[in-house]
Parts: structure tokens; sequence; C-alpha cells
């Protein structure tokens, strides 16, 4: 039976990282990427960053630097390095039961408002990688200025997991 | 390969692949005696806003409280679709009320009041809960409102 231990490619991954699991989290002392309650996992919220040197893949607004494409793209990012949160914690992707609701700020300029969109580069990537456990609740904000360098697109997301 | 899987290739039956794209979002989803309840909308049945603008430029104070009222009606649909009888609620837990704000608005709380407002209305106590609200600068489909919430099963 095949396993979801398995990470998807992406195009736009980390330079020469190819498809292996972004372990590498920079230290930011007191701020960790997941915190376990029960059986609910908490995550910080993640962006479109090198998870090594912490430089944006991504950077700037939905609507003016970036385009919808770009926006869909770097949710997915998101999404994968997301999911390397949490192998990293879990150390196997099987012990996520379900993944239970993202909360999503989204960069934008001017009148943009396909949010929903863009956010559909995280939501189709769930999907994809965990089926049915990967169905979630969803909500997503513009705004307007995001750390490190205005990247465009941050995550944080509510996971339950299998003893 | 399992043994289902197997057995299915036995019989030379392939499944139809699936395309599960933009099929991520479900409304409700139960965790932990928990029920998460996606960002709603102030949208009619065929899910059309009712109001578009930002709130403080384009949209009145009393438009940006119906709409936040809209949002718990959808938010209460949602959950009575899921647990079949909204007795089984014990209590409305956490809400984020999003207010797509233009110019120097600043009274987002005086709008999501019209999410929190219908909860009392319709809970009671019960309905008492902790409560976010925040300008953002823009939301899905241009509305001026959106309002997520936590409810806790009985």
């Amino acid at each position: 039976m095949e396993r979801i231990n398995h990470f998807p490619a992406s195009g736009t991954a980390p330079a020469a990282a190819g498809t292996a699991p972004v372990v590498h989290y920079r230290k930011r002392k007191p701020i960790v990427p997941v915190i376990q309650v029960g059986n609910i996992l908490y995550s910080s919220g993640h962006g479109p960053e090198d998870q090594i040197s912490g430089t944006p893949i991504y950077a700037g607004r939905i609507g003016a630097e970036l385009t919808p494409e770009e926006g869909y793209a770097a949710a997915r990012e998101c999404g994968i390095i997301l999911i390397g949160a949490l192998k990293d914690y879990l150390g196997s992707l099987d012990r996520v039961k379900s993944i239970v609701k993202a909360t999503a700020l989204v960069n934008v300029d001017g009148d943009f408002c396909d949010l929903n969109g863009v956010m559909d580069g995280f939501s189709d990537l769930m999907v994809e990688v965990f089926a049915e456990r990967g169905y979630h609740t969803r909500t997503v904000m513009g705004t307007h200025n995001m750390p490190n360098h205005n990247i465009p697109v941050e995550i944080e997301l509510i996971a339950e997991i299998l003893n | 390969m399992g043994n289902i899987e197997n057995r299915l290739k036995q019989l030379g039956i392939t499944l139809p692949e699936k395309d599960r794209r933009g099929k991520g979002v479900v409304p409700v989803k139960e965790a932990g005696g928990l029920l998460y309840v996606s960002a709603q909308l102030p949208v009619d049945e065929n899910g059309a806003p009712l109001f578009t603008g930002r709130v403080g430029t384009e949209v009145s104070m009393e438009d940006a409280y119906a709409a936040a009222r809209q949002c718990a009606v959808n938010a209460l649909a949602h959950v009575a679709d899921y647990v079949g009888d909204l007795d089984r609620i014990e209590r409305v837990v956490k809400v984020l009320g999003l207010v797509n704000s233009g110019g120097d608005f600043s009274s987002q709380p005086a709008v999501i009041n019209g999410f929190s407002d219908l909860m009392l209305e319709v809970f009671g106590e019960r309905g008492v809960h902790a409560r976010s609200a925040m300008g953002a600068y823009n939301l899905p489909q241009n509305v001026p409102v959106t309002v997520d919430c936590i409810f806790k099963l009985r």
C-alpha cells in the first residue's frame, strides 16, 4: 500500500532541494514551528521561505509585483513547508489524522480580491497529499504588509493526529 | 499494493482518476470535541455576495452589521447541517471577524457585533464567546465582512 510519506515534487522548491523533505528550520528562540496539545497540533505561520537561509522564495504583493499564478505557487510552497514541519515533528506523516483548519494571510494590492484562488494552491496540495484527510476549513484574508521582505502569503494550520 | 487493490487488479477493474483539485475546503470540521467553521461570507443561498466593498468608504455601518449577521446565519446553517440538531452545541467558543476596511475606519468590533448579537439571541448564555475583530486590506470576492468561529459540541 502506498504511504503518504512522500514529498510532492515542486518546481519552485528551494534550490537543488529536489524532492527532499525540508527539515532545517531556522532557530527563532521563543517560537517553534509546531505545538501539540492533546491530539491537536498548532503550527506557526509559515511563509514561502528557504528553510535554511530564510530567504523568501517569493516577495511582493499579489496584484502588483506578483501575478495570481505566482500567488498560487507561493501558497503551494507554504503547504510544502508546513508538511515538512509536520513530518519533522511527527516523524511519519501517516500520523496525521486530518488537516482541521488553515488560516492564510495574503499580501494584496489594489482591488485584487481573488484570495480564494491564491489559497487554492495550499488546499489543492493538501488534498493531493492527504486525500480526504486533507479536507480542511479555511479562512483567507487580504493584508497589505508582511514580514521578511514582504512575502506574499503566510499560512498557519491546525491538524489532528493519531495517538 | 494492498489486498483490495490486488483483487481489483485481478478483476481487471481500474478505478477512475478523481479530480480532487479545488475540493479541499469544507465548511465544518470536527476535531477534539470542537467544530471548526470556515470563514463565512455574507452570501445568499446561491453563493452570490449580498454586499461588496470596503467598510468606511463604500459600505455603511448598517450594511456591514447586516453582512456580519448574514455570516452568522450562514455559519449556523452549516453547523446545523453537520450536527443535525443545534441543541448539540454546548457553546460558542471563539470568533474571528475580518472587516474589509477602507480609509481610517476603526469600528471593526461594532461591525462584528452583527455576528455576536445573533449568537446571543440564538444560544443565550451559551452564545457568549471570545472574539477578535480586525481590519483587512481585502477579502474574498471583495465582501465587506467574513467571520469564522469555533463551537464546542456536547
